[in-house]
């Protein structure tokens, strides 16, 4: 049998897989970086995206349906086979993908960014509860992995002491009480305008 | 030190700034406007993603023009000329140069000649 057909018809190695039975995730910051946090052996499908774990990985993966021209495809999976070999047009579609988004946004969707932002919404979450709690009321709060993980009335002191605690990795800190607003209102004439 | 009368029409109150990302060396070196309307320093996005700064919460800014949005802010340490502030908390935003708002200036004597296109930043 040639080595091509060999590869084509050769059973794929099985992944250990976890499945999640968390709800189905509605953004784009759950994918990335999430864990799974419990088992079960179903995957769930939300009406349009079939969702499942992948376990080499561990990370959740979106199964999705794309239209393409025909004869795009054709080409496209043509070129695919003989740079890369039978079965990689996932993993360049995946890469094509990645890199659209390094391009266009390279630090707006970073992870970390995505990160911050899962801690930012941890806190309004938690924020109804944390005004009812006397210790922590009128205080500045660090969120990490979605829990409180240390208070101070001092901001700064909270944040040096956090990042040097768990590393500079992002954290929330927001303050249990009402939102601060700054003015920053010098209007600027660029020349020639 | 004297005003820029060069970049700035009309001549604004420039100095050199440093900003670090925390608890390291790697910085970014620009012209910082002394802005004593500004609540907070500002300094521009392109540092911000140069540093790979992390933000540490959000803040509801408002404009000249009363319009307001939520921003993030970014913890960084700042040297301005021989002045150090090692924990302090700036804004970012599309421009480039920073904007040295009261957060900085209120540590200091700041006196502005504006007749002799002159300043001084003093910490008495």
């Amino acid at each position: 049998m040639p080595p091509q057909l060999f590869e084509r018809h050769r059973k794929r190695p099985r992944e250990r897989s976890q499945w999640s039975e968390t709800p189905p995730p509605t953004s784009l910051a759950f994918l990335w970086g999430a864990r799974p946090s419990a088992t079960s052996f179903f995957p769930f499908y939300t009406g349009k995206y079939l969702y499942f774990w992948k376990g080499n990985f561990n990370r959740l993966m979106v199964k999705t349906t794309l239209e393409v021209d025909d004869r795009l495809w054709k080409k496209f999976s043509m070129l695919v086979m003989r740079k890369k070999g039978f079965r990689r047009k996932n993993e360049v579609i995946e890469q094509l993908i990645r890199d659209y988004v390094e391009s266009e946004a390279p630090y707006e969707m970073s992870d970390a960014m995505l990160s911050f932002d899962e801690e930012r919404a941890a806190f309004e979450g938690m924020k109804d509860s944390l005004l009812m709690n006397d210790t922590l009321r009128g205080k500045h709060v660090a969120v990490l992995h979605g829990k409180v993980v240390d208070s101070d009335a001092n901001r700064n002191s909270l944040i040096e002491r956090a990042y040097k605690k768990h590393g500079y990795v992002p954290i929330f800190f927001g303050f249990v009480g009402a939102e601060r607003t700054v003015e920053v209102p010098s209007p600027e004439v660029r020349r020639g305008s | 030190m004297r005003y820029d009368t060069t970049n700035y029409h009309p001549p604004a109150p420039i100095v050199d700034v440093k900003v670090f990302r925390p608890n390291a060396r790697t910085h970014e070196v620009g012209m910082g406007k002394l802005d004593t309307g500004a609540d907070m320093t500002v300094i521009p996005v392109s540092w911000v993603r140069r540093l790979r700064l992390l933000p540490s919460g959000v803040v509801t800014v408002t404009g000249y023009d009363a319009s307001s949005a939520k921003r993030e802010i970014y913890p960084v340490r700042i040297e301005l000329g021989r002045f150090q502030f090692p924990s302090l908390e700036v804004l970012a935003s599309n421009r480039e140069d920073a904007l040295i708002g009261r957060d900085i200036l209120n540590e200091l004597n700041v006196s502005l000649n504006g007749k002799e296109l002159t300043f001084e930043l003093t910490d008495p």
